[in-house]
């Protein structure tokens, strides 16, 4: 159970910053109980899972995890299983607490152990969730059980860690004001030596059309992907900022539990009153942007309630994206054969296809901006998507990623030499992943990485007068 | 024995049958009481109330995701669940005086359900005794339901086959049940065992994995439809806990 690939606990400074216990409170036991019944009377999604799990196992054959470790204890089956052990041992049949605890009636150090490292090695990717007759949502469960470990101050490494940078610096990798605006001052020198266009990268500008929230890794390490945004943004002409206060699209809170889902996500509210943009984009993210989409509403209120707002609709870069592409903004600006050097393939992340719907608008950008693009097997894409290995920050909860070898082989049955994805998480853990697999030279991008280099060609051109802007083909 | 008869014919049926509509009310009443905070839909989910209620529908009825991951599951619980409802049906004769004409329709595919009622539970049962992750789940209540429904079946089969029942007897029993005039048979013989696992299996129901046929209604990533863009979701205890 401790092999290779276990859970690490949280730092106790990072779980501090949470207003967590920093390490197992003496009166767990209690405090676990207390969580627990909470929750269960709180979500619908979480009773409903643990009442309704036939334990037929169908789950099992769609876990990524299961499918690589073979330890009948990661399937989804057994995830839920292990909930509803606890709730055996709190609650009676007919749902009051119990008062007498004798033998087998306790939660215990073993079952405690086995919380921790069972439901923090699982990926929140729902592959089970989609395949489930009965529809159990398995993640529902592992999520309340993270939230309930953190309450006893077992709070998983990957979520406290981000979660904790976010709340100090409002990024989730803890990049100060100034580490943002050095990154995209670094962007706009790099954009302009290589395209020779003053292609800008703002910081903190009032006003503008666009609020861009780029994942955080964008502004900290590889600026591929950020070049990409940069790219189409100034060739469509929108004027666009980002925010030092939420300069991250991506939301580890959610990991932890409701509350730091809801603070977190009231820093893009914080920003958007501060700079008054027209709408808000999300950057390259697969779970940010299912928080966005589908919760930002319930936690802070609609977007609209700011008084500039054009939309209270949170947007997604690939389907702004999308929507300049379709009323013909990049026309003759975009070029495919700048991909020419490989053959793509679009690796749907979770959050984003299973979680959120965002199935085909990086597709269309894809198949506008290269002109080689094929699918992975029907079985590990769109909504039946397998994860990359990084889920739910698992890339930082422990040594090594778990989980991503689905898709390594559904990478190597596809022919591609590229994997594009739109999920900064995924783009982090794939190369790992795919590392494990030297048959497979390849290199892993962002969708917007490629959109922006189809653009390249035309802006160069403009840098040099004497050849006219490229005929490249745009439509479909 | 007068007085064991009394309370296995008369006392536990009626209790069994309160037990049943009871639990079943009580289990709804919880879900419907334990709050939704946040839209998970599940792509692909339809965007209005009635799209989300149709996939329900269809999921319920044809269980389309099960077919195309695990068709031999998909044959051995479809088989299960329509033989049992045909066979339900069919028991509708000997409360129903005069029986309806669609009743004594049913009568010969029922028949024919009773004997692969058996075998589907078969296949089920020795599904979870070959395969490693679901041998690793499967709990003693798992077995538990199996055996009740095995016996079930089997004894039904056995007082048609092998140990004959006085029907006319049984029928009188069982009209006097639904309308509260007590009637005793007089040799029910095997028809004891039927009755009392039944009786089991109705009093254990509401307070098993068995209610997921219901539960499956209530579950949100299956139920909601996926409409967080334009229609606003309050979490009913937002703010219980701010900091």
């Amino acid at each position: 159970m401790n092999g290779a690939g276990g859970p690490q606990p949280a730092r106790p400074e990072d779980l501090r910053t949470l207003g967590l216990p920093a390490a197992l409170v003496p009166d767990w036991p209690g405090r676990f109980a207390e969580a627990f019944l909470r929750l269960l009377g709180r979500h619908r999604s979480l009773r409903t899972a643990l009442d309704n799990c036939v334990r037929c196992g169908v789950c099992a054959g769609a876990c990524p995890v299961y499918i690589e470790t073979g330890d009948p204890g990661d399937s989804p089956a057994a995830l839920v299983e292990l909930a509803r052990q606890a709730r055996w041992r709190l609650v009676s049949f007919t749902g009051r607490p119990r008062r007498f605890r004798g033998p087998g009636r306790t939660v215990n150090d073993g079952l405690l152990a086995r919380w921790f490292h069972y439901f923090h090695r699982c990926l929140l990717c729902r592959r089970c969730a989609g395949a489930c007759p009965l529809g159990v949502d398995p993640a529902e469960v592992v999520l309340a059980a993270r939230e309930v470990l953190a309450e006893t101050g077992l709070g998983g490494r990957g979520a406290a860690t981000l979660a904790a940078a976010a709340r100090r610096t409002g990024n989730s990798l803890g990049l100060s004001a100034e580490a943002v605006r050095d990154a995209c001052l670094d962007l706009e020198k790099e954009l302009f030596q290589s395209t020779g266009v003053a292609v800008r990268a703002p910081v903190d500008e009032k006003g503008c059309e666009v609020l861009f929230l780029p994942p955080a890794a964008d502004l900290a390490g590889n600026r591929a992907g950020l070049a990409g945004c940069a790219l189409v943004f100034h060739a469509a002409g929108v004027s666009w900022t980002v925010s030092t206060r939420a300069a991250d699209a991506a939301n580890y809170g959610w990991f932890l539990g409701y509350r730091h889902l809801k603070r977190i996500n009231r820093n893009v509210f914080l920003a958007v009153d501060q700079l008054r943009p027209r709408v808000v984009v999300w950057g390259e993210t697969g779970h940010g942007w299912r928080v966005a989409r589908n919760f930002s509403d319930t936690l802070s209120g609609p977007l609209a309630g700011m008084a500039t707002l054009l939309t209270k609709r949170p947007l997604h870069i690939c389907e702004f994206t999308e929507a300049l592409l379709l009323k013909g903004a990049f026309k003759g600006r975009l070029d495919p054969a700048a991909n020419d050097g490989w053959t793509v393939t679009y690796h749907d992340p979770c959050h984003a296809a299973r979680g959120a719907g965002l199935l085909d608008p990086p597709r269309r950008l894809l198949r506008a901006a290269v002109n080689r693009f094929v699918e992975m097997p029907g079985n590990t894409i769109r909504e039946m998507t397998a994860c990359c290995g990084a889920g739910a920050g698992r890339l930082f909860e422990s040594d090594r990623t778990i989980g991503g070898n689905l898709r390594a082989r559904a990478f190597a049955a596809s022919g591609a030499d590229f994997l594009a994805t739109t999920c900064d998480d995924c783009r982090a853990a794939l190369p790992k992943v795919l590392a494990e697999r030297p048959d497979l030279p390849a290199r892993v991008g962002g969708v917007l990485e490629l959109f922006g280099r189809a653009l390249r060609p035309y802006l160069e051109s403009l840098g040099l007068p004497e050849t006219g802007p490229g005929e490249a083909d745009d439509e479909r | 024995m007068e007085t064991w008869n009394i309370i296995v014919f008369l006392i536990l049926p009626h209790l069994a049958a309160a037990g049943l509509v009871v639990g079943l009310a009580y289990r709804i009443r919880v879900w419907l009481r334990t709050p939704v905070p946040l839209k998970i839909p599940l792509t692909p989910t339809p965007e209005t109330r009635l799209g989300a209620a149709r996939r329900l529908a269809r999921q319920a009825l044809g269980l389309p995701n099960l077919r195309r991951r695990s068709p031999l599951l998909w044959l051995a619980t479809m088989s299960f669940h329509l033989a049992l409802l045909l066979v339900l049906l069919r028991h509708l004769r000997y409360f129903l005086d005069p029986v309806p004409e669609w009743v004594l329709f049913l009568q010969k595919p029922g028949v024919a359900a009773g004997y692969v009622l058996p075998a589907a539970l078969l296949l089920l049962l020795s599904r979870r005794l070959v395969s490693r992750p679901l041998l690793h789940v499967s709990r003693p209540a798992d077995y538990f339901i199996l055996a009740l429904l095995l016996g079930v079946s089997l004894s039904g089969l056995a007082l048609r086959l092998l140990f004959r029942t006085d029907l006319l007897e049984v029928k009188a029993w069982s009209l006097g049940l639904v309308s509260f005039s007590p009637f005793l048979p007089g040799e029910p013989g095997l028809f004891t065992l039927h009755l009392s696992v039944v009786l089991v299996l109705a009093a254990y129901f509401p307070f098993s994995k068995l209610t997921h046929g219901l539960g499956l209604f209530f579950s949100p990533a299956l139920s909601q439809p996926d409409d967080a863009l334009w229609t606003r979701h309050v979490n009913p205890w937002d703010g219980e806990e701010e900091e």
